[in-house]
């Protein structure tokens, strides 16, 4: 079925039509033969059996008259009847009366007969016909012919080459006819599917197929040269639309570069603004830093400054015993008493001087070294809770004029830390002045406690107030830079992210504001030992 | 019929030994009848006469001593005054007989078959003679008299006679 498929139509036409015809004329022929058998059969026995029947009848007298001559006489009529091989009388008895057979024949029958009725049967390629002889009921005997019925297909063969003779005819002439007649319906296709394939070679949509008749076929030339048609106008307008394109394109080309170039430029822009904005952020930062150092100072100021009072009280008491002992002495008035009270004074003066500049000495040297940590990016050996609370003696002058108590609770083991102590003292100052300055009221009592953790490879630095807690509206971007709610009031907003920064950036660690807490803020950091 | 057959056989076996050709011919009379209907009659028996022919009339008495002719019991009787014919169904004609032509007018009207084995005198006038010719047997039949007498020849005696008078 698939070469099939691929014939051309012309060959599908014709070989269906064939088929068809020669498939009709093979089943007309079978039955016009099965018919013409089946006739020729029944005309056989028919024939055959009134012949018997004949000669049954003409048999009566001479079996009646026991007249085997007369009997003989009429078997020789038998001789004129075509197909009959052999005819024989049999008297009442079953025996032969008398017989006739074909020169040519020489098959033996059966000798005796037993039954007398009218019988037919098909023996090998014979007919035996049985017929009897009677008068009134009387039977005198029977006469039985072999019949030749090999005649019947011999017929059937002969008529059925006629047949095939006739059907041959039939279809040359039908070829023939065919082959004329195909023409008027395979021409117009084949030249439409022609002109089909020499517009998708050439790819003229302006060639148009030529009609030939106004049947069906002719309809699909119509129909192809109007989508031909249709063809060609989108063509045209594809042409029209793609000018137009070009020209948008052009344009948009245009545009784009247009639009590149201020990106550019304003990219540029953005660049000076956003380098003109870190130069500020790093001021910022530096006066941040300064601010932070400056509180530094003024609390080491303020710390000094006592001792400072005191050593010059002291001082000024030397300066009135000294005097006041000079004057004795100028007078020759000065006691034993005088000098023991003087030396005595001066004793305790002194102790109190040596004292006071002692403590003036550490607050500077104490001053010294974290303000230089602060100043300095150095990475050294140090321990976080001896540290801390170094840091903190700078503060506490912060802390002696607000009603807020600072609880350490730190770890009892030694934190030792190979990292930047700089970074920590500004974060913990940090985290302190932000404690004071937005956690609390300037006189509200409160709580400020300082925590110090071992955890793994790193510490937990948590620092938690009693305080009013952090906006929620601000929590979720509480390290962003700029973010105050203290702007007016000295808050630059770049404390807490100056704090993100530094924990992140340079000592590789985290802080987290710690939401879930009730009372106040609390904010967990986790600094490793070693950075 | 086997019977008659066995009997045809045993008297040509006669004949070779010089068989009578009256018995030949007794045998067949009796064959007529299988082939010859009559109207219809009251006769219990069926009535064979035989006219001045003491053989015949032997040969028949010795063979349907006890038959039938056409399932009647046959009764043979023989014929002394030729102008007083019973109502026989068949009636043998001897050869001696005289004056046959007037014997059979006056029984042309009456249903009895006339049978004669004269192929010479009587041919035109009985309705059968039977007769051997080259020794076949043979007959000739008067249908024309048989229709008078309203007796009916079947077609098939009537094909195979010699001769048929119409």
């Amino acid at each position: 079925m698939n070469y099939f498929s691929d014939y051309s139509i012309k060959s599908k036409l014709i070989i269906a039509i064939l088929s068809i015809l020669i498939f009709s004329l093979i089943s007309f022929a079978t039955f016009v033969l099965i018919g013409q058998y089946n006739r020729n059969s029944q005309e056989l026995l028919n024939e055959s059996r009134l012949q018997s029947q004949l000669i049954a009848d003409y048999s009566v007298t001479p079996l009646l008259f026991s007249d085997i001559a007369g009997a003989q006489e009429i078997l020789k009529k038998v001789e004129n009847i075509p197909n009959v091989n052999s005819a024989t009388i049999y008297d009442d008895s079953g025996n032969i009366f008398a017989s006739y057979a074909r020169s040519d024949y020489h098959k033996n029958y059966s000798k005796n007969i037993k039954k007398f009725v009218s019988s037919s049967e098909q023996v090998d390629k014979e007919l035996i016909i049985i017929s009897p002889v009677s008068h009134n009921d009387q039977v005198y005997g029977a006469v039985v012919f072999h019949v030749d019925s090999t005649q019947v297909p011999k017929a059937i063969w002969s008529y059925a080459f006629v047949l095939l003779l006739g059907m041959l005819v039939i279809v040359i002439f039908s070829l023939l006819m065919i082959f004329r007649l195909q023409n008027y319906i395979t021409l117009p296709i084949i030249n439409l599917a022609k002109t089909a394939q020499e517009i998708s070679l050439s790819e003229d949509y302006t060639t148009r197929a030529q009609k030939m008749y106004s049947d069906e076929v002719g309809h699909l030339y119509d129909d192809f040269n109007s989508m031909l048609e249709k063809i060609e106008q989108r063509g045209r307008e594809r042409e029209e639309a793609e000018t137009i394109s070009h020209t948008y394109q052009a344009h948009l080309e245009r545009l784009t570069n247009e639009l590149e170039e201020r990106v550019k430029g304003r990219t540029v822009e953005l660049q000076e603004s956003l380098d003109r904005l870190q130069n500020t952020q790093s001021q910022l930062v530096e006066s941040e830093k300064m601010s932070a150092l400056g509180g530094l100072v003024a609390g080491v100021a303020h710390e000094v400054n006592t001792p400072l009072g005191i050593s010059i009280t002291a001082a000024s008491i030397f300066k009135n015993e000294i005097k006041t002992v000079k004057d004795l002495l100028e007078e020759n008035k000065l006691s034993k008493s005088a000098l023991d009270h003087f030396i005595e004074t001066i004793s305790e003066a002194d102790e109190i001087l040596i004292k006071n500049l002692d403590r003036a000495a550490l607050l500077v040297r104490n001053f010294k070294k974290i303000s230089v940590d602060q100043s300095s990016e150095e990475v050294r050996d140090f321990e976080l809770n001896e540290y801390l609370l170094e840091v903190i003696s700078t503060f506490k002058n912060e802390l002696k004029h607000r009603p807020v108590e600072l609880k350490l609770d730190f770890d009892n083991q030694k934190i030792p830390m190979h990292s930047y102590p700089g970074a920590i003292s500004q974060i913990v100052v940090n985290m302190l002045q932000n404690a004071l300055l937005h956690g609390f009221e300037h006189d509200q009592e409160g709580v400020i406690t300082l925590t110090t953790q071992h955890k793994d490879e790193s510490v937990l630095i948590i620092f938690s107030d009693t305080g009013k807690g952090v906006d929620p509206d601000i929590a979720d971007k509480i390290f962003e830079p700029f973010i105050t709610t203290k702007r007016n009031k000295g808050g630059t907003g770049l404390g807490l992210n100056i704090t993100y920064n530094l924990i992140n950036q340079h000592l590789k660690g985290s802080i987290i504001l710690d939401t879930d807490n009730n009372v106040g803020a609390r904010f967990i950091m986790e600094i490793p030992y070693s950075v | 019929m086997s019977k008659f057959i066995f009997l045809f056989i045993f008297l040509f076996s006669i004949n070779v030994f010089a068989v009578s050709e009256t018995q030949i011919k007794a045998v067949f009379l009796e064959k007529f009848t299988h082939l010859i209907e009559w109207p219809k009659d009251n006769n219990e028996d069926f009535l064979v006469c035989i006219l001045q022919d003491g053989e015949f009339s032997k040969a028949l008495k010795d063979i349907y001593a006890s038959k039938t002719f056409k399932n009647k019991k046959v009764s043979i009787l023989d014929i002394k005054d030729k102008n007083k014919i019973p109502n026989c169904q068949l009636l043998f004609i001897g050869k001696e007989t005289e004056e046959i032509d007037k014997v059979i007018s006056r029984i042309q009207d009456r249903a009895i078959l006339t049978v004669s084995d004269d192929n010479t005198k009587t041919t035109h006038l009985v309705m059968i003679n039977m007769f051997l010719q080259k020794n076949r047997f043979k007959y000739v039949i008067n249908n024309k008299a048989a229709q008078k007498s309203k007796i009916k020849i079947s077609h098939l005696l009537l094909r195979s006679a010699q001769e048929v008078i119409k």
